[in-house]
């Protein structure tokens, strides 16, 4: 349970103790005032944090409300004496110390070197007291904590505090009776905690329970909200929809996905139909394509096919360069390769940026029918459903097809209804007969 | 603590007296100190000093100058920053300061001033109107830029730059007065628009000097009227109290490491923040073009397109500008040979 890193931790923080015994006393005793006074405040919070104290960026001078993080003074695991400089932000000529509010060890660092932070914004974790993982104060902060926090700390799942969690789960006993969980997870361990912060979920209350969880939102998420809010804004949003009859681009696709896995390596799916039907319908419609840039239209020769995907950190719109010129296969290799960059974590600013189209597919997660959001400044959107096998009339008889409703959301500032709906209609055509598309002009 | 007057200097009191355990046990006792020492090392680890030892709520200021030498800012990239080769040649080292901002030139015909107030009551605007009023004072008619920077005219006679931690905060600056412009443009005129860094850049203004405007204004009549201008503004009534390098002040503990300290490679070269540097060549056989990565210093990689060599690989790790040729050990006669001089010259740090 306990790691060598720990324990090496542990050893050397009582070997400085030991050397250093006066300051060791005194900055212990403060180190355990502080850190007293902002648990009992911080009762509510997922268990690990009641260690641990979260420092702020501090206000810098007048009028100065962000700063750039210039480098750590300290790492995860260093053992700092209070008042001591732990990173340095500079702003507008200022080079301004942070400092350690108490004596303690840093467990976690909420920013990178470079990132701009702002006044107030949280920027690292530190874990008051002189390390040395003595058993006797840390019994005491138990204490006062049983009765009042009983009952709201069983509802914090371990699993959702970030690699803390993914140590302490290791030695929780799965079903423990109460005290003994309680225990092991107020147990004595000034752990250095590696990864950034990722939000803790909201945790499951059982009935009765009135906590709540302050979670802060991550950058991606801020930024996500904030182009949401400006494509809502500004873009005239409407959606049509329509259904395509999937039966005819599902046979040849089992048809031809053996042959295409064996010969090119990559699964041949659907997004490389939609894609290459939207790239025919965008060339016959060319609004579709463009964007608005102050009081121009421009319209682009060229197709950058922004795909959706989820990742765990939250939906992101890789771009597929020139699509009017790939088929099938190079279309399928070029989105399993983003894709697989994106859940990786791996996908640069050049690979999000631009796009003059979006294709997003909620079916993969069941969805019926939907209104996708324009991705600004595109000026459309095409929205893959979920297929579903529903009676249609074909030729007067009632037969079984595979239907899948798509939604096109389009920007009436650029396009009308009726080449927003035109668009719409061909690309069903081409994907209810594939065959259309051989009949295309490239 | 034991509080000691500088005014009585060394003579009386012997060192060891004084240093029974931490230097800090020596502490500042003045409001207004004037440095008479050129060495920019020993002035900005003084400043240092005092700064992290001078009563916490007291306002304090420092005058000093420097012989020639350039400054640049702590988050600053030398080798953006400095015209290494042109400082190489005239002798005139350069020095990475504590405090943010960009890069000075200093002389003995540029005085240097430092105010160090406690944290809360840090106001750029105000430290700032401290020096005006100094100048204005003296019969410039000068005024404070959006920067909070001393201009008269459409020009700089001041650069500021300043320092905050848990108590304490500065506001340093220079101030021209009789400085050899030239020199100034020579050292700090670099021309590396493919180097491309994350630290802070220099933000370029024409500059004058106070003199030009009034003959009269020199070192001491600036100190002078600074000086004044602090004591009205903070109802100081000390006197000034002087400062040398051969006093037994220089011998305490934190003065020395911080001399030790600015020189040293690891805080002049090695805080250098993330950089790229991309350089083209000609070669008899084509171009070559190298991409560098570095950070703190050392490099972090250098792709080389148009030479297929283990060139770039071998650099990885080593110090930015320090690379010696056994390290590399190229073969005599090839075209790593020749790629590597002229790697060896792009990146040099001519020291």
């Amino acid at each position: 349970m306990l790691s060598k890193r720990v324990i090496a931790a542990a050893r050397s923080r009582a070997f400085l103790a030991s050397r250093n015994s006066q300051s060791t006393a005194l900055s212990l005793s403060k180190g355990w005032k502080v850190a007293d006074s902002h648990m009992r405040r911080a009762q509510f919070h997922s268990s690990h944090l009641l260690q641990a104290e979260t420092v702020k960026v501090p206000q810098m001078a007048e009028s100065i409300s962000e700063g750039t993080l210039r480098s750590w003074t300290k790492q995860v695991g260093d053992s700092v004496e209070v008042d001591e400089e732990v990173a340095t932000i500079e702003t507008d000529k200022i080079d301004v110390s942070v400092n350690a509010t108490t004596a303690g060890t840093i467990v976690e660092l909420l920013a990178k070197e470079e990132d701009t932070v702002t006044v107030g914004q949280d920027l690292f974790r530190i874990e008051p007291g002189e390390g040395g993982a003595s058993s006797a104060p840390q019994e005491k902060k138990t204490d006062p904590e049983e009765p009042k926090d009983q009952q709201v700390d069983k509802k914090m799942p371990e699993p959702p505090a970030p690699s803390s969690a993914d140590k302490q789960s290791g030695g929780i006993p799965p079903a423990g009776p109460k005290e003994s969980k309680k225990e092991v997870k107020q147990d004595p361990k000034p752990k250095p905690k590696e990864s950034k912060a990722s939000p803790p979920a909201p945790a499951p209350k059982t009935p009765g329970s009135r906590g709540e969880t302050r979670v802060k939102m991550n950058r991606m998420r801020l930024r996500i909200a904030e182009r949401l809010k400006e494509s809502q804004n500004a873009a005239a949003s409407l959606t049509t929809f329509n259904e395509i009859d999937m039966s005819s681009l599902m046979e040849m696709r089992k048809k031809y996905k053996d042959e295409v896995l064996k010969e090119h390596d990559v699964k041949l799916g659907f997004m490389s139909a939609f894609a290459r039907a939207c790239t025919l319908a965008l060339k016959e419609i060319p609004a579709a394509n463009a964007s608005i840039d102050g009081d121009e239209i421009v319209y682009h020769d060229y197709v950058d096919l922004s795909v959706a995907v989820a990742t765990p950190k939250g939906l992101v719109t890789p771009v597929v360069r020139n699509v009017e010129g790939m088929g099938f296969v190079e279309i399928e290799k070029e989105i399993a390769a983003l894709g697989s960059k994106a859940r990786d974590g791996k996908l640069s600013l050049e690979d999000m940026a631009g796009g003059t189209f979006t294709i997003s597919n909620g079916g993969v997660f069941g969805s019926l029918y939907g209104t996708p959001i324009i991705n600004l400044p595109q000026s459309a959107v095409l929205g893959m459903h979920a297929i579903k096998d529903r009676p249609v009339v074909v030729n007067g008889q009632i037969v079984v097809r595979p239907i899948m409703v798509v939604a096109l959301t389009y920007d009436h500032r650029l396009l009308d209804g009726r080449e927003a709906v035109t668009f719409l209609v061909k690309v069903r055509d081409y994907i209810e007969d594939p065959r259309k598309m051989l009949l295309a002009l490239n | 603590m034991i509080s000691f007057s500088f005014r009585h200097v060394a003579r009386s009191l012997s060192t060891r007296r004084l240093y029974t355990t931490a230097s800090s046990v020596v502490a500042p006792t003045h409001s207004i100190y004037l440095s008479t020492s050129t060495n920019p090392y020993f002035n900005l680890s003084f400043e240092d000093w005092l700064f992290r030892h001078a009563p916490q709520k007291e306002p304090l200021l420092l005058l000093y100058r420097d012989a020639p030498c350039v400054v640049i800012g702590r988050n600053q990239n030398p080798w953006k920053e400095v015209n290494l080769r042109a400082a190489r040649a005239q002798g005139i080292p350069w020095v990475r300061r504590r405090s943010g901002g960009g890069t000075v030139y200093h002389d003995l015909g540029n005085t240097n001033f430092s105010i160090h107030v406690p944290r809360t009551s840090f106001d750029r605007g105000a430290t700032a109107q401290v020096v005006l009023r100094a100048v204005r004072a003296l019969g410039v008619d000068a005024h404070v830029n959006e920067r909070n920077d001393i201009c008269v005219g459409g020009e700089k006679a001041s650069g500021s730059a300043y320092k905050i931690v848990s108590g304490r905060a500065y506001h340093h600056g220079t101030m021209l007065i009789t400085t050899r412009l030239e020199t100034l443009g020579d050292l700090l005129r670099v021309n590396k628009d493919t180097m491309i860094t994350k630290g802070v850049a220099s933000v370029r203004s024409p500059v004058c000097n106070l003199a030009q405007f009034r003959e009269a204004v020199s070192h001491d009549t600036f100190v002078a009227a600074v000086v004044d201008s602090f004591k009205t503004e903070y109802g100081i009534r000390d006197e000034p109290c002087i400062v040398n390098e051969t006093d037994d002040l220089a011998s305490i503990e934190y003065i020395q490491r911080g001399m030790a300290e600015l020189p040293s490679w690891d805080w002049a070269y090695g805080q250098t923040p993330e950089f790229e540097y991309t350089v083209t060549r000609s070669f008899m056989w084509g171009d070559v073009v190298a991409h560098i990565r570095a950070r703190h210093g050392v490099i972090l990689s250098c792709t080389l397109q148009g030479l297929d060599s283990e060139l770039g690989k071998v650099l990885e790790g080593k110090r930015y500008g320090f690379v010696e040729d056994e390290e590399v050990g190229v073969d005599v006669s090839g075209k790593d040979a020749v790629v590597w001089a002229w790697l060896k010259e792009e990146m040099s740090s001519y020291d």
